[in-house]
């Protein structure tokens, strides 16, 4: 099969490398005329084009086929989502993929009509949250963008326990929506105390999380 | 010709201009000028200066391919959204965002290459183009157009 990489960047040299050694043939467009150089003599078997992969005259050189797969890598959101719109619209391509940079706009481009997208930023970022936080909580609802639903074990050493709800003075736009006491679920109130080895389910706006479970745990 | 078709008359229309270049900086003038609601969205604060010390407006500096610019700015309330960055891509997206995203009621992009019209057309905003206006227009004055020339 081939494969167009708009954007010859590091990222996309690496990623060559590994579909050519699984036999596929790799089409490079970059803008900039002397990392295209720099590209042909690293990647001895790819073609790599000189041009502005979002125009369409560019586009037009490459004999785009509807099975060739299209993946705009640049580090513009803008340039990536032209990209993928032509190769859909004009050249007819299944599913071109885009490079999103900024997560916030992966839900802009999936209302525009590019659905495959990858963000890097995204991936790293949970990868980060996840070495953060401790083994004691576990993000229940990853995907999640405007609320945080975690689940929160407390031990005998967090700050929280004994605690009154009330007197553990949250943030706003944050509850604890459920205790988990043994094999019991209590829906708590003001006056419901933590106790250790209780399980606590926590929603909360996620500008706030990191709040909360400095609260229920001492700082992470 | 109406100003905004589309749209029912008021005391102001709600404009965000995005760019503050020498076109998004004339227009907001004006726009503020003749009574409007105007928001001018630029990367760069300098871009601001080129407004009148009369400008009413308000001016964000940010990102506008960031959905956190399109906030501040309130696209949202938007009765008008006018794009016009230097750059076609970010016009074309931003122009996307306002229309399928916040439903805009008019959205009009600037595009500078003459070939990138008839794709863009197709999303659903309304395009100008400064280089076809000006190639009619040296046509007109050149006199190839069936115009009666003395």
């Amino acid at each position: 099969m081939r494969i167009v990489l708009i954007a010859g960047t590091e990222l996309a040299y690496h990623l060559s490398r590994r579909l050519q050694d699984k036999g596929h043939q790799i089409t490079i467009v970059d803008k900039d005329e002397e990392f295209c150089e720099v590209l042909a003599k690293r990647l001895k078997k790819a073609t790599i084009i000189n041009g502005d992969g979002s125009k369409r005259h560019v586009l037009e050189q490459l004999e785009l086929n509807v099975d060739d797969l299209f993946v705009a890598l640049t580090p513009n959101d803008q340039d990536n989502l032209i990209a993928c719109m032509l190769a859909k619209k004009v050249f007819k391509l299944n599913r071109p993929i885009a490079l999103v940079n900024d997560p916030d706009n992966i839900k802009v481009f999936r209302k525009i009509g590019v659905s495959a997208v990858v963000s890097p930023t995204e991936i790293l970022s949970r990868a980060i949250e996840d070495s953060l936080f401790r083994e004691q909580i576990t993000n229940l609802i990853p995907n999640s963008e405007r609320l945080s639903v975690f689940r929160v074990e407390m031990d005998e050493d967090s700050p929280a326990v004994s605690k009154k709800l009330k007197d553990l003075e949250l943030p706003k736009d944050s509850v604890i929506g459920a205790i988990i006491r043994k094999d019991e679920v209590i829906i708590p109130g003001g006056d419901t105390g933590i106790q250790a080895d209780d399980t606590l389910i926590v929603l909360s706006n996620p500008s706030v999380q990191s709040a909360v479970f400095t609260i229920l745990l001492g700082e992470v | 010709m109406p100003i905004l078709r589309g749209t029912s008359k008021k005391k102001g229309y709600y404009f965000v201009i995005f760019g503050c270049g020498r076109l998004g900086s004339r227009i907001a003038n004006w726009l503020s000028g003749t009574g409007n609601s105007v928001v001018v969205v630029d990367r760069e604060e300098v871009a601001f200066q080129s407004l009148f010390y009369e400008f009413t407006g308000f001016t964000i500096i940010g990102d506008a391919t960031e959905l956190e610019t399109f906030r501040s700015a309130k696209v949202d309330m938007a009765d008008f959204v006018l794009v016009l960055t230097s750059d076609d891509n970010t016009n074309v997206m931003i122009g996307m965002v306002a229309k399928e995203y916040y439903n805009v009621p008019r959205v009009l992009a600037r595009v500078t290459d003459p070939n990138n019209i008839e794709l863009f057309s197709e999303f659903g905003i309304e395009i100008i183009c400064p280089t076809m206006l000006a190639v009619e227009n040296i046509e007109e004055r050149l006199g190839f157009n069936e115009s009666d020339e003395e």
